[in-house]
């Protein structure tokens, strides 16, 4: 047997050395396959949500709730549920559910709409308020997400959203770099569901109170609060507060409501009210 | 904002890794491509016995190496995995861990006639399903025939 050296130029091993064109091919392959799951599923998720029953609903509350159950502030509590209680009665499209409305002693300047009619509202936004016409437009903006039972939809599109970044952090190491442009994606949705809620809130305001005067300063506050820390509207989940507010400035022309008083707040203008603290003041 | 700040440090690590990679890979190889060529007459064969010939000396010649796997390949790896693909980074680092592990046995088998029943093993240095680098070794029988 005799050994003949040959070299072999060509490597068959190793097909390709070029893998940034593999790179594009699997990642457009990962999020054409994420896409289409999260819009098949989430689609799902929120028909069946549109369509659970209160019963249903309020057995899930109970478990989101539980933290939310006792007001920091009784006697603030007490007002804005007043507010809430007219607000619920002059309005429309409302599911059946006992609405209560609770303070939390937290600086974010917010307000949530957690299944069940349970209203969240943080010290944070409170202190920034300084009618009635603001807390009640508030209030009514999140009374409209129950009404378009927005509230419902996002549980079920979080909850496919979670499931898909589980299945990704299982399979392998990088739901940090995929998670954030599929959320990104589903702001779209969130923002005209703002915005649809934002008028409803007008509707409702104007039908509990005769008119629509001093409901959109409190956009002003949030404008204020926005103001420093901008963030570009593709990442934000509440619409640019400035565009919201020609939307709604628009909107209020169309509707032709009248301008009316501006209610200020009681006692000493001020909210959270003076020594109102649990335990305190009862 | 911290998103953007995890992006940010995500992708720049990423097409730094991939820039970094593919340059050390291509030089690499250059480098495994001309030695091949130098010591393509010494043979590294898989038979026990080929040439009936007296043999005055053999030896145990051993060449390893390790390779590691770079942030780019990791991610690109991961993602061939989800889908049961081939992964061709992988491959390609295989390919050149394999390759310059048999170089440095022959390396070391110098004056040396040939190399014979010739073994080669891989193995993955890492976590769980992480590439922290892979492992090539190769190994044989340098045989010196009597003149």
């Amino acid at each position: 047997m005799k050994f003949e050296p040959r070299y072999c130029e060509n490597n068959v091993n190793v097909p390709s050395h070029n893998h940034f064109r593999e790179f594009i091919r699997l990642s457009l392959w990962l999020l054409g396959i994420i896409f289409g799951v999260y819009f098949v599923l989430g689609y799902a998720a929120e028909k069946i949500a549109e369509r659970l029953p209160p019963k249903f609903e309020a057995a899930i509350a109970a478990g989101i709730t539980s933290d939310f159950d006792h007001g920091d502030f009784p006697r603030t509590n007490k007002y804005l549920q007043e507010i809430l209680d007219s607000l619920v009665s002059s309005a429309e499209g409302l599911p059946p559910f006992k609405y209560k409305v609770t303070v939390h002693d937290q600086a974010t300047v917010n307000a949530v709409a957690l299944p069940a009619g349970n209203i969240v509202v943080f010290k944070g936004l409170l202190s920034e308020l300084k009618t009635e016409n603001e807390v009640a437009i508030i209030l009514a903006h999140e009374l409209g997400h129950y009404a378009h039972r927005d509230h419902l939809r996002g549980l079920g599109r979080g909850l496919v959203l979670m499931s898909i970044m589980t299945a990704l952090g299982l399979s392998g190491d990088l739901p940090a770099f995929i998670a954030p442009s599929v959320q990104t994606f589903d702001l779209k949705h969130s923002r005209d569901r703002e915005s649809a809620a934002d008028r409803y809130a007008m509707d409702l305001f104007a039908r509990a109170y005769g008119h629509a005067g001093g409901t959109l300063d409190v956009f002003k506050v949030l404008a204020r609060q926005e103001h420093g820390i901008k963030r570009p509207d593709i990442v934000s989940t509440h619409p640019d507060t400035l565009w919201r507010m020609q939307a709604l400035t628009n909107y209020l022309q169309l509707k032709k409501y009248p301008q009316g008083s501006i209610r200020p707040l009681p006692e000493s203008g001020v909210l959270p009210f003076p020594n109102d603290k649990k335990g305190k003041a009862e | 904002m911290e998103d953007l700040i995890a992006w940010g440090i995500w992708i720049s690590l990423f097409v730094f890794s991939y820039f970094i990679g593919t340059y050390r890979e291509k030089a690499h190889l250059k480098s495994i491509v001309e030695r091949e060529k130098a010591l393509v007459s010494l043979p590294a064969l898989t038979l026990k016995f080929a040439e009936d010939r007296p043999v005055v000396k053999t030896e145990l010649v051993m060449g390893s190496v390790v390779i590691g796997g770079d942030f780019f390949k990791q991610t690109v790896a991961s993602l061939a995995s989800l889908f049961g693909m081939r992964i061709s980074v992988a491959e390609a680092m295989m390919d050149r861990a394999r390759r310059e592990a048999v170089l440095r046995m022959k390396e070391k088998a110098a004056g040396a006639d040939a190399i014979l029943n010739v073994r080669m093993e891989g193995m993955k240095i890492g976590e769980r399903n992480k590439i922290t680098g892979i492992e090539a070794l190769a190994c044989g029988t340098a045989v010196y025939y009597s003149k």
